[in-house]
C-alpha cells in the first residue's frame, strides 16, 4: 500500500482574526484557549472551567464552505490548536474587524456589544466575551428571533451574576439592521486564498522527547487510507474527532498523549443522509450537523439533540466520539440500540459491520487498526412509534441521569413488538429484553405499562454516583415506562 | 442635574463587552513565571514523608516549596479568619485538597508536571465528612450570638398549632466565573500583588503581617473582579503562597486556581441543619419561635452560620430562642457566601412559616402581615425603616396570587402540577468606615478614587453618578478609579455595604470639594465673588455664585484658572456612624410559581417576582440586575446546588461546573423586580441601604413553598432534586 500520497506539513496554519498564523511544535498540541491568551495575548477569551462546561472561552470557529465560512461558537478550552488547521478563528477582540484587534477604545462596538451595554448584560464581565461571541453567531444571517430562540442559543454560556434576563433582553434588542455580517467584516476570498496553499497536505508534527518531557507525535491524514495506515503503525494512538472528550482529558486531567491521530481533515466523513430506509451518520458529523438534517427524518431524535450538552459542544462533538466513548450517559446510544443500528468500521482488512448492541457487548472494543466510519440507523417505519427521553438534574446543559428510547409496533391495540433501551442504568447503555418479551402480544393499556414497570424494575441494577442514587435511577426507569405508556 | 437614580449605562460596559477589561491573571510582567499548587490527597491524617527530588530535577522548575522546607513566615493573628494557620498544611492534614506545597516553573505546564512529581507518603485517617454524624459532639462556639426572649413553654402552651421540622441546606460553593488568581512581584522589601479580591485593604494587611513588612511596602491592585460573592472577601492561602513563591525564586509569579482547586482552596456556605419549632394562636399570632441550628466548620476555625439573626428579628413573637452549634469536619473553613446567615436562615424560618400557615388554614401572605412589626424584637429597637408589608402587598397584587389554590396539589396544567409560594426576606443594612478622594482638574475633569471594588455590582457606575450629581457636572466628565491600595481606604466589597459606605464618602468628599471651591472663589483676586463671605456663596451645577445674586458667578474651572491652580482635591470619609438606637435592615418579599412533573420529579420555576425595600435606589439598572442575579441564585439553592464529598476521602466529587450545577440560561423564569419607594437617611447620608445580598434571601424558600403548594409534598432537604419528588 502506498503510504502517503500527498505532501506533508510539519506545522498547521489558520487565520486568527483575519491574520494568517502558523503554529508548530508543542504549541500546536495544546488547547486553543490558553494558546490565545498566552501566546497571542488575546485575553478577552476567558478560562473559567477548562472543562467545556461554561462557555466563557467561546470563540467563533469558521470552517470553510463552498461559499465562504460557516462560523459557529465552540469552547476553546477543550479544542486542540491543531484542529484549527485551515479554519478562521475569531475572538472577541476581532469581532469588529482585523484593525480593531488590540484596542477598541475608538467607539466601534458591534450592535451585539451595544445591546449588551444598553441592557446591562454584563455585571462582573467575566462571562461577557463568551456571551458576545454566542450572540454574534446567533444573529448572523437571522432576521427575527424569539426570546425562546435567544435562550436556547445561550444555553452553553453560564453567568453567575446577572440572572440571565438582562442578557436575554440584550439578545432580543440587537439592532439587526445595523449588523454587519462576518463575511463583510472578513471577506472570505482572501482568507480562502490564504488557506489554499498546502490545504490538501497531511500534517505531521513531532515533538522530540527531552529530559523529562515526553515526546509527542501528531498525524492529521487527508485520506482514510493514510489514516488506517498510520493507525496500523501506531496502534496506541489516541484518536481525536471533535475532541470534546479527549479535550477535557487533556485540559483538566493533564493527558499528554504520545501519539495523536486527528480526523479533522477526513472532510467527507461527516455525511448525514437518508439512504432508502436507513439514516446514515458519518463518524465526523457534529451533533449540530445531525440536528440540522434529521429534523425532517426523525424529528424525535432532533428534539432530543436540543437537550444534548450545549450548542458549543454540539458544534464540536461528533457521532463517533459519542459512540466509541460509550459512556453510560452517551445520549445517542439508547436511540441507536432501539433502532438496532449498525456501526461500520474500516481497517486494514477493509470494512466490517457490527450492531451497536454487539459492539457494546464486546466491551466495547475494536481492533487497533480500526476506525469508526459511519453509523447506519434503520428508520422507524410507518406505524411505529419512537419516543426518546432524557432526564437530567439541570434543565439544560447537563448530562443525563437516565436516558431512554422506546420503539413500539402495535396494531389493533396489541403490542406486536417493542424495543426498549436505557442509558444511565448500567456501565453501558442496554436493551431490556425481559421487559420487551413481557410486553410482546399484550394489549396496550395503562395497566400493562405499570406491570412492565415492575418487570423492568427487577431487570436492571443501576449504580449510584454524584448525579443520582441507584434507587432513584431504578424508579426513573419504571416511571419512564409508565410515562411512555401514558403519553401514547 | 439629577444623575442619581437614573438608569445610566455601566461606565465599564465597553471594556467588558470588548474583552478589554483586565482581570488579575491578565497582567503581564517581565520575567514572570508560573506556580502550581500541590494539594493533599487525603482528608485527614499526616504526611509521613516528602520527596521532591524528581520535581526539582525537572527542566524549567525554579523552586519547590512544601511545608517541609518552607521558610518561616508569620501566621497573621486571625485576620482574616481564613488565615489563622500557616499557609501550608502538613504534616498534619486537615482536609482533602489542602495546599501543602507549590512548584514554580518557567511554564505553567512544567509547573503542573512538577507538582505531580512531588511525592508524599501519608498515614491516612478516616475523615469526618457527614455533619449529621457529629451532631452529638456539636458545641456552641465562643462567638455565638443566640437570641432569646420570653418563655418558650408559655408560648407552646398558648399555641393552637405548632410546626416542628428540620431543614437541611447543604454545602454550596460560590463558583464565581473568574477563578481566584494572584500575581506577586517583589522589589527588595516591597511587594506588589495583583489579586482577584473583594478587599484590597484586607489583603494588604494580611500580606504585611505574613511577611513582617511595613504596610506601606505592600500594594494590592485589582481593578476588575470576575465575581466573588464572598469567596474573595478574605485572603485565602494561595495569595501569600504566590508571594512566598515570588520571593523564593526572585521573579514575578502567577498563580491561578483551577476550578477543581476552588473547591478546597477557599471557603463555602456552611452546611446547616435547622431544627425549627413555630407555633401560633388560631388567629395567626405567633406565640413561639425556636431555631436550633447546627452547622459545619473546619477542624480549627469556629465558623458560625448566623441563622439566629433573622429568626430573632423578622416577625413579632414574644417567646423566642435562636441558637447555634457547630461541629468539626475535615474541610477547609466555611466563609461568607452571598447573604451569609440569611440565605440559609430564611429557608428555615420562611418554610416553617409556610407550614404553620397551612396548618392554620391561613393564606401565607396574610399570616406574615399579621405578624409584621416595626420593632426589632431581638433588641427592642425600632427599625430605621421596614417595608415588608408594602413588599408583600405590592407583590400579591402584581404576581397573580389570586390564582393560587389553598389546597395543595389541586392546580393542574396538562400533565403538570402548578403551585405558588411566597417568602419574606431581610438583610442587615451595613455601613462601614470608608473614604474617597475627589479631584477636579482645570479642564473640568473629575477623578474619583477609592480602594473599594466593583464586583460587577456597578460601583464604577454608581460612584460616577454620585460625584456627578453632587458636583453638578456631566457624568461624562467623571472618571472613577477603584481597587488599588494606593488609593484612599475603601471598604471591602461585602455585606452589601459598598454603595452606602463608599457612596456616602464620595458624597461627603464632593460636598467638601464644593466648599473648597467657594473659598477659592471668594479668596481669589479678580473673581467676581472676591471678598464675599463664604456663607453668601454657593457651588452648584458646575458654577459658584452669590446666593442673593446668582448672576454674579463663575464656573468651577474658571475659579481654578483664576487662582492659578491646576486642580483641587479633597479626601473625605463617610462620616457619622449609624445611630445606635435603631435597627438597620433591608426587606423583601419573594414570589414563585412552579410547574412540577411528578413522574420525572422535575421542577420548573415558571415565574418569579421579588419586591424589595432597600432604601434609595442609586441606579435602577444596576439595582435590578443585582436583584435578578440574587433571585436566580435562589433557584440554584432550591433546585441544584450541592457540593458533594466522598465520605471515605473527604474529596469533593462535584468539583467542576459540569457536576456542580449553577443555574443556566434555560432555568431563567419569567422574572421581575420591583422596588418600593424608600429613602433611609438614618441609615446612610446617601439614603441607600445596599442590595447585593437581599435578592437571594427567601428566594429558595418561596420556591420550596410553591413546590409544596403544587404537590402537597414538603421537601425539607435542599436542593429539591428529582429523586426527592419521585
Ligand atoms: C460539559 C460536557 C457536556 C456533555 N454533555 C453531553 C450530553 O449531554 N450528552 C452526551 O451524549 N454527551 C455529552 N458529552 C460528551 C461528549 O461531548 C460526546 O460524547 C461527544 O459526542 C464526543 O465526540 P467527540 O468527537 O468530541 O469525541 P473525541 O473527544 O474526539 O473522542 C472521544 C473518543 O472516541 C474515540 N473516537 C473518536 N472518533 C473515532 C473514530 N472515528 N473511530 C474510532 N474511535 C474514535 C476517541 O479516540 C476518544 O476515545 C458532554 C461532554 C462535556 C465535556
Ligand atoms: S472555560 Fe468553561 S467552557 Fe471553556
Ligand atoms: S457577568 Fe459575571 S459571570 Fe456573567
Amino acid at each position: 500500500m502506498k503510504r502517503f500520497a500527498g505532501l506533508m506539513r510539519d506545522h498547521i496554519f489558520f487565520f486568527l482574526n483575519g491574520q494568517k498564523i502558523q503554529v508548530r511544535g508543542r504549541e500546536a498540541l495544546g488547547m486553543l484557549a490558553p494558546f490565545l491568551r498566552r501566546e497571542r495575548g488575546l485575553t478577552g477569551t476567558k478560562i473559567a472551567c477548562a472543562h467545556g462546561a461554561c462557555g466563557s472561552c467561546s470563540i467563533l470557529l469558521g470552517r470553510p464552505t463552498q461559499s465562504g465560512f460557516n462560523y459557529q461558537p465552540i469552547n476553546s478550552c477543550i479544542f486542540p490548536v491543531f484542529a484549527c488547521d485551515g479554519a478562521h478563528v475569531i475572538t472577541v477582540e476581532g469581532l469588529n474587524g482585523p484593525d480593531k484587534v488590540g484596542g477598541q477604545d475608538d467607539g466601534v462596538l458591534s450592535p451585539v456589544q451595544c445591546a449588551m451595554v444598553d441592557c446591562h448584560g454584563a455585571q462582573c464581565g467575566f462571562c461577557t466575551p463568551g456571551i458576545v461571541i454566542t450572540l454574534t453567531a446567533f444573529h448572523e444571517n437571522r432576521v427575527q428571533s424569539s426570546a425562546e430562540d435567544v435562550k436556547a442559543a445561550l444555553e452553553g454560556n453560564l453567568c453567575r451574576c446577572t440572572g440571565y434576563s438582562p442578557i436575554i433582553e440584550a439578545g432580543m434588542s440587537v439592532e439587526t439592521a445595523d449588523l454587519r455580517p462576518l463575511t463583510q467584516i472578513y471577506p472570505p476570498e482572501p482568507l480562502l486564498d490564504g488557506l489554499n496553499a498546502g490545504a490538501s497536505d497531511a500534517v505531521e508534527i513531532r515533538v522530540p522527547e527531552d529530559e523529562l518531557e515526553i515526546g509527542q507525535h501528531l498525524f492529521v491524514p487527508r485520506s482514510p487510507e493514510e489514516a488506517i495506515c498510520w493507525k496500523v503503525a501506531h496502534p496506541e494512538a489516541i484518536v481525536v474527532s471533535g475532541g470534546t472528550e479527549v479535550g477535557v482529558a487533556m485540559s483538566v486531567k493533564g493527558l499528554a498523549p504520545r501519539e495523536i491521530l486527528s480526523l479533522a481533515h477526513l472532510e467527507d466523513w461527516d455525511e448525514v443522509t437518508r439512504e432508502n430506509d436507513e439514516l446514515v451518520l458519518g463518524a465526523r458529523a457534529t451533533w449540530t450537523q445531525v440536528a440540522e438534517q434529521v429534523g425532517a427524518i426523525v424529528p424525535e431524535f432532533a428534539t432530543l439533540l436540543t437537550r444534548w450538552g450545549s450548542p458549543q459542544l454540539r458544534n464540536a462533538g461528533t457521532v463517533a466520539g459519542n459512540i466509541i466513548r460509550a459512556a453510560p450517559i452517551s445520549d445517542s446510544l439508547p436511540f441507536l440500540l432501539a433502532c438496532e443500528a449498525e456501526l461500520e468500521f474500516i481497517g486494514e482488512l477493509g470494512a466490517r459491520r457490527v450492531t451497536v448492541a454487539d459492539f457494546l457487548e464486546s466491551g466495547p472494543t475494536m481492533r487497533p487498526d480500526e476506525l469508526l466510519r459511519r453509523v447506519l440507523v434503520p428508520l422507524p417505519k410507518e406505524g411505529q412509534t419512537l419516543r426518546l427521553f432524557k432526564v437530567s438534574k439541570r434543565r439544560a446543559f447537563d448530562r443525563s441521569i437516565v436516558s431512554a428510547a422506546f420503539l413500539l409496533t402495535a396494531s389493533d391495540g396489541v403490542i406486536e413488538d417493542i424495543k426498549i433501551a436505557f442509558g444511565g442504568v448500567a456501565p453501558l447503555a442496554l436493551r431490556l429484553p425481559q421487559t420487551e418479551a413481557f410486553l410482546q402480544g399484550k394489549p396496550v393499556n395503562s395497566a400493562i405499562w405499570r406491570e412492565a414497570a415492575t418487570v423492568a424494575y427487577n431487570e436492571i441494577s443501576p449504580y449510584s454516583d454524584a448525579a443520582a442514587s441507584r434507587e432513584h435511577r431504578t424508579r426513573l426507569v419504571a416511571n419512564l415506562l409508565r410515562k411512555f405508556g401514558a403519553e401514547l | 442635574m439629577e444623575a442619581i437614580g437614573k438608569p445610566l449605562d455601566r461606565v465599564d460596559g465597553r471594556l467588558k463587552v470588548t474583552g478589554a477589561a483586565t482581570y488579575a491573571a491578565e497582567f503581564e510582567l517581565p520575567n514572570m513565571v508560573h506556580a502550581a499548587l500541590v494539594q493533599s490527597g487525603i482528608g485527614a491524617g499526616r504526611v509521613t514523608s516528602v520527596d521532591d527530588s524528581q520535581a526539582r530535577r525537572l527542566k524549567g522548575v525554579l523552586g519547590v516549596i512544601t511545608f517541609d522546607n518552607s521558610p518561616k513566615i508569620s501566621t497573621p493573628a486571625s485576620r482574616p479568619a481564613s488565615l489563622t494557620k500557616p499557609i501550608f498544611g502538613g504534616p498534619e492534614i486537615e482536609y482533602n485538597g489542602q495546599h501543602i506545597g507549590v512548584v514554580v516553573a518557567d511554564t505553567l505546564e512544567r509547573a503542573f508536571q512538577g507538582a505531580e512529581m512531588v511525592r508524599f507518603q501519608y498515614a491516612a485517617q478516616k475523615p469526618r465528612v457527614e455533619l449529621a454524624e457529629f451532631k452529638s459532639e456539636a458545641f456552641a462556639p465562643g462567638n455565638s450570638r443566640p437570641s432569646s426572649r420570653g418563655d418558650l413553654n408559655a408560648g407552646r402552651a398558648s399555641a393552637a398549632q405548632i410546626v416542628t421540622a428540620s431543614y437541611d441546606v447543604p454545602t454550596e460553593h460560590h463558583n464565581p466565573m473568574e477563578p481566584h488568581a494572584t500575581i506577586a512581584v517583589w522589589n527588595g522589601d516591597a511587594l506588589t500583588v495583583y489579586d482577584s479580591s473583594q478587599g484590597v485593604e484586607g489583603c494588604r494587611r494580611t500580606l504585611a503581617d505574613t511577611f513582617n513588612i511595613p504596610i506601606e511596602n505592600v500594594r494590592v491592585i485589582c481593578p476588575f473582579v470576575g465575581g466573588g460573592f464572598g469567596s474573595k472577601g478574605t485572603t485565602w492561602m494561595h495569595v501569600p503562597i504566590a508571594a512566598l513563591a515570588a520571593r523564593t525564586v526572585g521573579r514575578p509569579v502567577k498563580l491561578v486556581l483551577r476550578r477543581q482547586e476552588m473547591f478546597s482552596g477557599h471557603g463555602y456556605r456552611s452546611h446547616t441543619i435547622q431544627d425549627m419549632e413555630l407555633g401560633a394562636q388560631a388567629d395567626g399570632t405567633l406565640t413561639i419561635t425556636r431555631n436550633s441550628t447546627l452547622n459545619e466548620t473546619s477542624m480549627s476555625d469556629d465558623w458560625r452560620e448566623d441563622t439566629a439573626r433573622m429568626t430573632g428579628m423578622m416577625y413579632a413573637c414574644p417567646n423566642l430562642e435562636a441558637t447555634g452549634k457547630i461541629a468539626r469536619l475535615n474541610k477547609i473553613s466555611p466563609t461568607y457566601m452571598r447573604a451569609p446567615g440569611e440565605a440559609a436562615g430564611s429557608v428555615g424560618l420562611e418554610c416553617a412559616m409556610d407550614e404553620l400557615a397551612a396548618k392554620l388554614g391561613m393564606d401565607p401572605i396574610e399570616f406574615r402581615l399579621h405578624n409584621d412589626t416595626q420593632i426589632d424584637g431581638s433588641n427592642k429597637k425600632p427599625f430605621s425603616s421596614r417595608a415588608l408589608k408594602e413588599c408583600l402587598t405590592l407583590g400579591r397584587d402584581k404576581f397573580g396570587w389570586s390564582e393560587r389554590k389553598m389546597e395543595p396539589g389541586t392546580l393542574r396544567q396538562g400533565r403538570y402540577l402548578v403551585g405558588y409560594g411566597v417568602a419574606g426576606g431581610t438583610y442587615p443594612a451595613n455601613f462601614r468606615p470608608s473614604s474617597a478622594r475627589i479631584m477636579l482638574m482645570q479642564n473640568g475633569a473629575v477623578l474619583v478614587q477609592s480602594s473599594s471594588h466593583d464586583l460587577g455590582t456597578g460601583a464604577y457606575t454608581i460612584f460616577t453618578q454620585i460625584a456627578a450629581e453632587e458636583l453638578g457636572v456631566p457624568v461624562d466628565n467623571v472618571r472613577v478609579e477603584l481597587g488599588d491600595t494606593k488609593l484612599p481606604d475603601g471598604v471591602t466589597a461585602g455585606g452589601s455595604a459598598t454603595s452606602a459606605s463608599t457612596g456616602s464618602a464620595i458624597l461627603n468628599a464632593a460636598g467638601e470639594l464644593k466648599k473648597r471651591l467657594v473659598s477659592l472663589a471668594t479668596e481669589t483676586k479678580g473673581s467676581p465673588l472676591s471678598g464675599m463671605a463664604i456663607t453668601e456663596v454657593k457651588a452648584e451645577n458646575g458654577r459658584i455664585f452669590a446666593t442673593n445674586n446668582p448672576t454674579k458667578n463663575l464656573s468651577y474651572t474658571d475659579a481654578l484658572k483664576l487662582a492659578g491652580q491646576t486642580s483641587v482635591e479633597v479626601t473625605g470619609s463617610n462620616g457619622r456612624a449609624q445611630r445606635a438606637n435603631l435597627s438597620y435592615y433591608s426587606f423583601g418579599a419573594q414570589f414563585s410559581k412552579v410547574r412540577v412533573d411528578l413522574e420525572l420529579g422535575q421542577i420548573r420555576v415558571e415565574k418569579m417576582l421579588g419586591v424589595f425595600g432597600a432604601g434609595r435606589i442609586l441606579n435602577a439598572k444596576t439595582a435590578r440586575s443585582q436583584m435578578l442575579g440574587g433571585m436566580i441564585w435562589g433557584i440554584g439553592m432550591a433546585l441544584h446546588e450541592h457540593t458533594q464529598y466522598d465520605p471515605n476521602t473527604a474529596r469533593v466529587v462535584t468539583r467542576n461546573l459540569a457536576d456542580y450545577h449553577i443555574p443556566c440560561c434555560a432555568d431563567t423564569p419569567e422574572i421581575e423586580v420591583e422596588f418600593v419607594p424608600e429613602e433611609d437617611t438614618q441609615m446612610s447620608p446617601i439614603g441607600a441601604k445596599g442590595i447585593g445580598e437581599l435578592g437571594i434571601v427567601g428566594a429558595a424558600a418561596s420556591i420550596a413553598n410553591a413546590v409544596y403548594n403544587a404537590t402537597g409534598k414538603r421537601i425539607r432537604e435542599f436542593p429539591l432534586t428529582p429523586d426527592k419528588l419521585v
